[in-house]
């Protein structure tokens, strides 16, 4: 939803038809509809006629998979073994937490034990996960600007802790485009209950609405409108789809120069070409049992998010280019009962995650998908009331694997319980501006002219983790 | 701070330090007075010459000359010293008559002679940690800073055709590229052009004869009488309101986590809808949306339109939370205020202001809190709306109300209370006996029910033991039965007597009448409480009248006690015409108005005319129509008449090669390119033109139906229903729809409605397939067609010919060719027939109806439908 864009862009309304193929999901691309039209791109616009590629350098990485943890997944419970905690379990110490009145020191209810060459620590409820720790890269230094979910989602999702910017994978998609013009370039398959702050998670915001995620669902009809109406046919839609472009074609023979009107008749051929293929991904009929079962699918408890992140190998296999992956339930949020809470998120996403790494591997794809794992914030090491912690931005984990990614790495620390960042501290701009760098883009570059600004996703910070890079 | 002050303080810097052989400090002497008299050209967003001077390196390295621009201890071989001293005009730094005093002379050479020091680490006490921007009289010459100027009209060498002044302007620029405009298009299209454009709604088939007719007759009168009637429709303000309310990001939702509806927020819809169906001057328009309560409490559209300050996303944060985070969200929805007036009102990004200065534009941080300060002493509120008066009597009535259902509770309660005294004791005896225990356990709760024996016998049969209303009534005798009846019905008729309550709307309203200490933020850290801030406005538009003067204006008159009439002030500046901002609010609207009109604006960037916007392609034109638009009352209909009534708004859309060659984005006019509906016109138009629209004008916003797995927000409050009526409520006009933050509405986000998140003055224009499957599959559209579909049975029966025509007169107001008749006769015929042979069992008429939606839902999905020429 621009509001204020200019000719910098290069996208200004009528020429966001001349982006390249498959900009976001079902854009039109300008290059394939004048072919044969007699029209060319600059007599519809006399300047920039094709929007600039983005890429800066060579790409390591050609897709994301976001596996997001919403609800805050606490690090010195999961990954972050702290033996200090252990030892001052029980101590008050002064803290501000979000809530209020916190209680003493807690140490975690769960066992650690190293794991792989890289000797990397891991809970007992994470066992699965474990067995790929050589292949991660271990941020332990994250902290973002607030306390509260929905601005916290909002700023590791877009840059900012307000509503109304573009997600990462609103840019990505702009910078980039898709390589399927048939399916979203930014895919998000959405927790079972919803998520905090809604659609503002994958919005476009300035940028224009074709970039906007998708929200799509893992069975069925994916995208909302996929379905024909009740009592209507394919053969009786390609019928009125014939009418129609009989008569927009005779329509567009009065209207030379407006190169909008031949978008939008390409623009139903594809919509009819995308019933079939966005359906076709979520079939997944024709994938073997011993797959299935390495997702986890056979098990009613990690069925769900193992359907999401099959359809994540699936979407990327596709050419779709980011793929956000969102845990189900009541979230990692546990401000009571941290054992029955990140116990049974880590029995949904373990089998699952090791399935969808364990995959991505065998089929090529692990070194061009660029795996995340990760929340908008992390926890206290604090107690809250009956064995839960509350809030903590100011250090929390996020693990990154995959492409170009130096596996069996840890970058920052957190003090020795685990509250504040304190060695080499990552902000949400670090994590986006890293995350862009694999795809191939200097974050510095990607910019859109809005109200007067030429806006970035890292807004005007951003240093490219390079120690966990290959 | 005012401009002249801070250039007084300069001199008495380079004064004092001119005293005696002290070396000039940078920080304090020669930083200020870089900035004053060289960074324009030489600084951050310039290097004239390749020089540089706001970075110590470049500085001391110099320009393109090659010659050092600052030699430490060597004044004279310091190519900056050479040019400020040069004897030379053409040559000398600054340029013009500007040219530096010779105390500031003198200050340079002693500080380059004793040494040059220029410390790395810059300014400090700053807000952003370098010297505080100062306003410059140069910073005043960007183009729409400047005060009205009157316009000359442009001579022509060809003067026909030329129906106003608008056309002489555009005209002038077409013939000087020795380009042509394109003639009026056909009448039938432009009372369809006219009516999108006005009311948001199609013409009816008899609605397009009767004007042909007219037309035909006196085409010019016929239009001006047209244009007349539609401008004082209803439906005008319903339509043109969408487009302001897309500016200020109006929503009926608080957004963010819970998303908490507002269910008074549609008074400030109201308030924007009927202010532009009466016309009301836009100074005042605007003037009321920043202080409507301050200026005319009694008048309930000037109070509730404050709701333009308080339309932003909120989050309702529990008091308990952590301070921090309390200070985190209010100052970042206070920014978003500031940017909305900013971009919204006066086409500038003060927003950019909130850190450090404005990277481009004169706006310096300072004044970002200035403008802080008349929002600091308030908050949104939910207030009943009317004279107070009328609320105060309202308040009065529903106290009285409230008393005499008190009373009558009363009364029923101590009746009842006796009635039980009485009653209750033979209750319990029996319940005891009724009791499956022994006898002593019995007698010891009938006789000794204090002890802590009977207590535990009564604690396990608690519920047996319980007495109740029922169990009381029982034990009345008849009388008593109908006692109490009668008290109930009292208490029930009075309260159903309850007073009518006045409407309430959702507004900012000042705390008390004493300002807030304000302050100004450091790189926006909210926690920095050391440089309190008064209120001011921008330095660059502020002239002869201080804030301080509109101020005490403001509040020699306070009908409201418990105001600050900060933003009176504020109001009285923003429209101040010859003091204050009062031009570029004129400047910035007539150019929104033309920009709905055309497509596009005189000036491209709406929501920026600072130095880093578009030049207008018309500055003359635009500069006309404001100057007309403030000299006539700031009244919005004259300006679309002045518009409509034009050639150039009236050209034919035909392309041409050569013509394109030269203009290829038609910034000249010499043509019109079809206009698409927006989402909220073309879903009004399919309920139109199915004829089940329904035109109930004002009021609560409504819900219309939408598929569940659109609600995609957890733990939001209020949340959107999923059990809907599919009644005559839910097929309203769209700027009437509930906008519920978390949870658009489909078919309209796929169109391109903005997400009211932050103020959009130009939606892009997507083209997607996702538009297209919602066309095709969407219930909404289908549903559409079949009423459409039912519209065209009731013409005839069976003449697939009739339905054609009068399909494509109802959905686009002509008659069908011959080929397209030919078309859409031949698919009926097939697809009747396709339908058929897959249920054989389907009745004809059932299949006819179908098949005719068929059709009908694909004239809604056909260019010229959604692209208005």
């Amino acid at each position: 939803m621009a509001t204020d864009t200019n000719s910098d862009n290069g996208v200004l309304s009528r020429r966001h038809l001349l982006q390249r193929a498959g900009a976001g999901l079902g854009a039109v691309a300008l290059a394939d509809l004048l072919a044969g039209t007699g029209l060319s791109a600059d007599k519809v616009s006399q300047s920039a006629p094709f929007k600039k590629d983005f890429r800066t350098h060579p790409a390591k990485a050609k897709s994301v998979i976001w596996l997001f943890m919403e609800g805050a997944p606490s690090a010195v419970d999961l990954f972050d073994h702290k033996p200090e905690l252990d030892k001052r379990h029980g101590q008050k110490i002064q803290i501000d937490v979000f809530n209020g009145s916190p209680g003493p020191l807690m140490k975690s209810p769960f066992k650690f034990k190293q794991y792989g060459g890289s000797g990397a620590w891991v809970c007992e409820k994470y066992t699965h996960v474990a067995k790929h720790v050589d292949d991660f890269a271990f941020l332990k230094s994250c902290h973002s600007e607030s306390n509260d979910h929905v601005p916290a989602l909002y700023q590791i999702n877009t840059g900012i802790p307000r509503p109304g910017f573009p997600a990462a994978g609103s840019w990505i998609t702009y910078g980039l485009g898709s390589e399927n013009r048939n399916l979203p370039g930014f895919v998000v398959l959405g927790g079972n209950q919803g998520l905090k702050g809604g659609p503002l998670n994958w919005s476009a915001g300035f940028l224009p609405s074709n970039y906007q995620g998708t929200l799509f669902r893992p069975e069925g009809n994916p995208i909302l409108n996929l379905q024909r109406p009740r009592g209507v046919t394919q053969d009786e839609q390609r019928a009125q789809l014939d009418l129609l472009a009989q008569l927009n074609q005779e329509h567009f023979r009065e209207h030379e120069g407006e190169a909008d009107l031949q978008a939008r008749i390409e623009s139903f051929e594809m919509a009819y070409r995308m019933q079939m293929e966005a359906t076709g991904v979520v079939d997944i009929s024709n994938e073997t049992q011993a797959t299935k079962a390495m997702y986890g699918l056979d098990n009613p408890q990690t069925k769900l998010f193992g359907n999401k992140c099959l359809m994540a190998r699936r979407l990327v296999e596709s050419g779709v280019r980011f793929v956000q992956v969102y845990s189900d339930g009541q979230s990692w949020d546990a401000h009571s009962d941290l054992i029955g809470n990140h116990g049974g998120h880590c029995a949904a996403t373990d089998v699952p995650i090791d399935g969808l790494l364990t995959d991505l591997k065998q089929r090529g794809l692990f070194d061009s998908t660029l795996v995340i794992w990760g929340g908008e914030f992390g926890r206290m090491p604090v107690s809250q009331g009956n064995g839960g912690r509350d809030h903590n931005p100011h250090g929390f984990l996020t693990w990154l694997a995959g492409a170009g990614i130096k596996g069996g790495t840890s970058f920052g620390e957190t003090d020795e319980i685990g509250y504040k960042a304190v060695v080499d501290p990552i902000t949400v701009h670090d994590l986006h501006a890293t995350m862009l760098h694999l795809l191939g883009i200097d974050h510095k570059q990607l910019t859109y002219l809005h109200n007067g600004r030429r806006y970035r996703l890292t807004d005007v910070a951003g240093e490219v983790l390079r120690k966990v890079l290959a | 701070m005012t401009r002249r002050y801070l250039m007084i303080l300069c001199l008495l810097m380079v004064t004092n330090s001119s005293r005696g052989d002290d070396p000039a400090d940078f920080v304090r002497d020669v930083q200020p007075l870089l900035k004053t008299h060289c960074l324009k050209c030489h600084g951050e967003q310039k290097q004239k010459g390749g020089l540089r001077l706001d970075l110590k390196a470049d500085a001391f390295k110099g320009g393109d000359s090659g010659v050092r621009g600052i030699e430490p201890g060597k004044s004279r071989q310091s190519r900056l010293f050479q040019l400020v001293t040069s004897k030379d005009p053409a040559e000398r730094m600054p340029p013009g008559d500007e040219g530096l005093n010779a105390a500031q002379i003198e200050l340079l050479r002693r500080w380059i002679d004793a040494g040059a020091n220029w410390p790395d680490s810059g300014a400090p006490a700053a807000p952003s940690g370098r010297a505080e921007m100062v306003v410059t009289a140069e910073d005043r010459q960007h183009w729409s800073f400047l005060p009205l100027r009157s316009v000359e009209l442009p001579a022509l060498k060809q003067a026909d055709k030329v129906q106003s002044p608008i056309d002489q302007f555009i005209r002038a620029k077409l013939e000087a590229r020795q380009l042509s405009s394109t003639p009026s298009i056909e009448p039938r299209k432009l009372i369809r052009r006219i009516y999108f454009d006005v009311l948001g709604l199609p013409p009816t088939p008899e609605e397009i004869d009767d004007f042909c007719a007219a037309a035909s007759r006196d085409q010019q009168s016929a239009v001006a009488e047209l244009i007349n009637r539609l401008l004082e429709s209803r439906h005008h303000g319903e339509r043109w309101a969408r487009h302001w309310l897309d500016v200020v990001r109006y929503a009926d939702s608080d957004g963010m986590e819970e998303d908490f509806d507002r269910p008074h927020a549609f008074q400030y819809r109201d308030f924007v809808i009927r202010s532009l169906n009466d016309d009301l001057p836009f100074n005042t328009f605007v003037k009321w949306q920043i202080a409507g309560d301050e200026l005319d409490p009694d008048n309930l559209l000037a109070v509730a339109a404050t709701g333009f300050l308080v339309a932003g996303p909120h989050a309702v944060l529990p008091e308990k939370l952590l301070e921090e985070e309390r200070l985190f969200t209010k100052y970042n929805e206070l920014d978003d205020v500031i940017s909305t007036l900013g971009t919204g009102l006066l086409g500038l990004t003060l927003a950019c202001a909130r850190c450090h200065d404005h990277k481009y534009d004169p706006l310096p941080t300072r004044d970002y809190y200035r403008l802080m300060a008349a929002l600091h002493s308030g908050d949104r509120a939910v207030v009943p709306l009317g004279p107070r008066a009328e609320v105060e009597a309202d308040r009065q009535r529903h106290s009285v109300w409230q008393q005499a259902v008190n009373a009558a509770e009363s009364q029923r309660n101590a009746w009842l209370q006796e009635q039980k005294t009485a009653l209750v004791p033979g209750i319990r005896t029996a319940k005891i006996a009724a009791l499956s225990i022994g006898e002593t356990d019995k007698s010891l709760l009938r006789e000794q029910p204090d002890s802590d024996g009977a207590k535990k016998i009564a604690k396990q049969h608690e519920k047996s033991l319980f007495i109740s209303d029922r169990d009381v009534r029982k034990a009345m005798n008849d009388e008593q039965r109908n006692r109490w009846d009668q008290l109930n019905k009292t208490i029930d008729e009075a309260r159903s007597r309850e007073p009518v309550a006045p409407p309430s709307g959702y507004v900012f309203k000042d705390v008390g009448a004493e300002p807030k200490t304000n302050w100004l933020f450091r790189r926006g850290n909210y926690r920095d409480r050391e440089i309190p801030v008064k209120l001011g406005f921008l330095s660059v538009l502020t002239h002869a009248r201080s804030p301080d003067d509109y101020w005490q204006t403001a509040k020699a008159e306070r009908p409201l006690p418990d105001s600050t009439y900060q933003r009176k002030a504020l109001a009285e500046w923003i429209v101040d015409v010859d003091q204050g901002a009062g031009a570029l609010l004129a400047r910035v609207i007539v150019n929104r108005v033309w920009q709905h009109h055309f497509g596009a604006g005189l000036v491209a960037t709406v929501n920026d005319f600072g130095t880093r916007g578009d030049q207008p392609s018309h500055p003359e034109l635009l500069e006309w129509l404001t100057q007309d638009f403030v000299a006539h009352g700031w009244k919005l209909k004259r300006l679309h008449r002045l518009i409509l009534t034009s050639t150039s708004w009236q050209q034919g859309t035909a392309f041409n090669a050569s013509q394109a060659q030269a203009d290829p984005d038609n910034r000249l006019l010499w043509r019109r390119r079809p206009l698409r509906l927006e989402a909220e016109i073309l879903r009004d138009s399919m309920l139109a033109i199915s004829g089940s629209l329904n035109l109930q004008p004002y009021g609560p916003g409504f819900k219309p139906p939408i598929a569940s797995e659109a609600m995609t927000g957890r733990n939001v409050k209020d949340p959107y229903p999923t059990n809907f009526a599919e009644t005559a409520a839910v097929r309203r006009r769209s700027v009437y729809i509930f906008h519920k933050r978390l949870t658009p509405i489909p078919l309209l986000q796929a169109f391109d409605k903005p997400d009211a998140q932050q103020g959009c003055g130009r939606r892009d224009n997507t083209t997607v397939a996702p538009q297209a499957l919602a066309l095709l599959n969407d219930q909404f559209v289908r549903d559409r067609a079949f009423e459409f579909a039912d519209r065209l049975l009731a013409v005839s029966n069976d003449n697939a010919g009739r339905w054609v025509d009068t399909g494509y007169q109802l959905a686009l107001g002509r008659p069908p060719r011959d080929s397209e008749r030919k078309a859409a006769v031949a698919f009926l015929e097939a697809q009747s027939q396709r339908r058929s042979q897959r249920d054989a069992k389907a009745a004809p008429a059932q299949v006819r109806r179908d098949a005719l939606a068929d059709l009908c839902q694909t004239l809604f999905s056909l260019n010229e439908f959604i692209y208005v020429d």
